[in-house]
């Protein structure tokens, strides 16, 4: 793809990913792989997400939530044990390199999406809105329940990529079934 | 002797007494020294509950808010929307925004927490109307 995608859905029960190259409308219901879901905040509210890079090739390797609340450490650690590891990671900052990774972030527990590998891992603060991204759960489950975590989607993707001077990887991964209605 | 005995009982009874009233009086201040403790231990304790409270409610507040919305608060945050898109939205929702906003302002940590601090800062002025213009990214902190 020349031009780098607008927006991104990422499936987080298995890797798959949608690339889309206009305008996310906001106002449509989304469906993933057939099922109905909805928008929102981590499930922890956390705000605000930071970027994941590849610091030699300036890649955009994914995106990373730091959980400052100890009481959601745990359940979020149930979570992401549910989801795909390739994908989603619970880090808890027990190693020296992780802790390396998130000097400049704090020693707070994080939450880690990844959409590719990076030789050289880095952390580049961002403060991204929910608003400008979206954790999708089941529409039809109970809201926050462990099980109804889909898939995560970030807009603006390609303005991203501008202000912090990255690209994009080659995603080799199968498509994620989206749709708007 | 026994007259002795009398007087002498009667200053060890003063004596006595004089003791015992010191040991009340001792026991009347630690207690109340505890019970002055304690109001204020329960003065904290119902500050940081009531905090804790207005939290989570800010935290519920901004979840309930659609997602469309925030999309918007987003937009207005980056320039994209005029802040007049955020005026138009309903006073809960605007309370709610703020108030999440603050404490992510006031919730940073790690090297670059002034960076985080500033950007987050800016988007509480800016939506309430302190700054002139939007914050934007990062990169602007």
């Amino acid at each position: 793809m020349l031009r780098p995608p607008k927006f991104m859905f990422m499936g987080l029960q298995s890797p798959a990913i949608y690339l889309g190259a206009t305008d996310w409308e906001m106002n449509k219901h989304v469906f993933i792989n057939g099922e109905k879901v909805e928008g929102n905040d981590t499930p922890w509210n956390a705000v605000v997400a930071d970027l994941l890079i590849d610091q030699n090739e300036r890649k955009l390797v994914g995106v990373t939530f730091a959980i400052r609340k100890p009481d959601f450490c745990e359940p979020m650690r149930r979570i992401a044990n549910r989801l795909d590891r390739r994908v989603v990671r619970y880090n808890d900052l027990q190693q020296d390199s992780e802790k390396r990774l998130y000097q400049a972030a704090g020693d707070a527990p994080h939450i880690e999406i990844y959409w590719s590998t990076a030789r050289q891992p880095g952390f580049e603060l961002a403060q991204i809105l929910c608003g400008q991204w979206f954790w999708w759960y089941a529409a039809t489950r109970t809201e926050n329940s462990e099980s109804s975590v889909i898939a995560f989607g970030v807009a603006d993707l390609d303005e991203l990529l501008s202000d912090h001077r990255l690209i994009l990887p080659d995603l080799h991964l199968p498509k994620l079934d989206v749709r708007f209605a | 002797m026994c007259v002795t005995y009398v007087a002498q009982g009667g200053a060890y009874v003063a004596i006595a007494c004089d003791i015992a009233a010191g040991i009340l009086s001792g026991r009347a201040a630690v207690q109340a020294a505890a019970k002055k403790a304690a109001q204020e231990a329960a003065e904290v304790a119902a500050k940081e509950a009531a905090k804790r409270v207005a939290k989570e409610a800010a935290e519920q507040a901004w979840k309930a808010i659609p997602k469309a919305e925030k999309a918007i608060v987003d937009k207005v945050l980056k320039g994209k929307l005029p802040r007049e898109a955020f005026d138009k939205l309903s006073e809960s929702t605007k309370k709610a925004v703020i108030e999440r906003m603050k404490q992510t302002a006031q919730n940073p940590s790690g090297a670059m927490k002034d960076a985080a601090t500033k950007l987050n800062q800016a988007r509480v002025d800016y939506l309430e109307g302190r700054l002139a213009n939007p914050p934007g990214g990062i990169g602007n902190f």
